[in-house]
């Protein structure tokens, strides 16, 4: 039988409930379903409301992460040339 | 005609092979649900964002390591991601250091409070620094290198060196000398890079 979850007791149940034993599977389908995670976003915007933001990074954060993904890419970068040589 | 938007399989391919805005592209296809998730199981919009980061910094870093393996939806393998995160968290027991901001309800990273440990921005300039330094060192000269890694890495005297490498004192004090000139020529130009 299938329990039946809310994205609120869906995370109670994963995350602070030291018994739970979840199906992996389970798991991966919740996370590929469009749908389900949309209620998730939706649930944060209704928690979210009440302090007048949304479901939606911090704007340092989203810089931070771009940041991050430009600088890997330059580290890997092949562009030098050498003047000296002993 | 509308153009069909492109698939999460080849954003990543593309930015694999150095196509930044393809990263930007999946972010914000996805920033919406993965941060929902994250915040309706930590609902805490600090520690939400640090989340967010953390698993975007695996994300990238598995990406440019080429150790992605496309198994699934990309989704999936990022909320993965996140879960693994969220775990960490509460088996840490909620400890991440913050302090709320009186009169300010807003997330401001400053609210974070010092802690002993490296935070993430920390560890990515350390390991970006490493990565750099690293690369730079091996485009040396094979004898400008050697000295180098020999001096620097392995704490060997200059006498030490000479004997090791079959030269004179002076020869190899010359190579430093010369090494070190190439890495501050290659540092300036790469500075000169990331402003332009």
């Amino acid at each position: 039988m299938r329990e039946i979850f809310t994205p609120q007791s869906l995370v109670e149940f994963l995350y602070n409930n030291p018994e739970a034993q979840y199906d992996e599977d389970t798991l991966n389908e919740i996370f590929a379903d469009d749908f389900l995670l949309e209620l998730f976003a939706e649930e944060a915007d209704r928690m979210l409301a009440s302090q007048g933001r949304t479901c939606e990074p911090s704007k340092r954060t989203l810089l931070m992460v771009d940041q991050m993904a430009a600088m890997k890419h330059f580290s890997s970068a092949n562009n030098h040339s050498l003047i000296f040589v002993s | 005609m509308k153009a069909q938007p492109m698939s999460d399989e080849l954003l990543v391919q593309n930015y694999i092979q150095g196509d930044h805005k393809c990263f930007q592209q999946l972010v914000k296809r996805y920033k919406r649900k993965l941060y929902g998730y994250i915040y309706v199981a930590v609902k805490d919009p600090m520690v939400a964002d640090d989340l967010f980061q953390e698993t975007f910094l695996k994300v990238v870093t598995t990406l440019n390591s080429g150790s992605y393996r496309e198994e699934g939806k990309f989704i999936q393998w990022i909320m993965r991601i996140a879960h693994n995160q969220i775990i960490d968290y509460f088996r840490k027991g909620n400890k991440f250091p913050q302090v709320s901001v009186i009169g300010n309800e807003d997330d401001d990273i400053f609210a974070y409070i010092s802690s002993d440990e490296p935070n993430m921005e920390e560890c990515l300039v350390t390991d970006q620094i490493n990565s750099t330094l690293n690369y730079l060192v091996e485009q040396l000269p094979d004898d400008q290198r050697e000295v180098l890694k020999m001096r620097i890495y392995y704490d060997m005297s200059f006498k030490e060196i000479s004997e090791e490498t079959n030269v004179s004192i002076n020869t190899a004090l010359g190579r430093m000398r010369y090494a070190l000139i190439n890495l501050r020529r290659m540092i300036k130009d790469r500075e000169e890079v990331l402003i332009s």
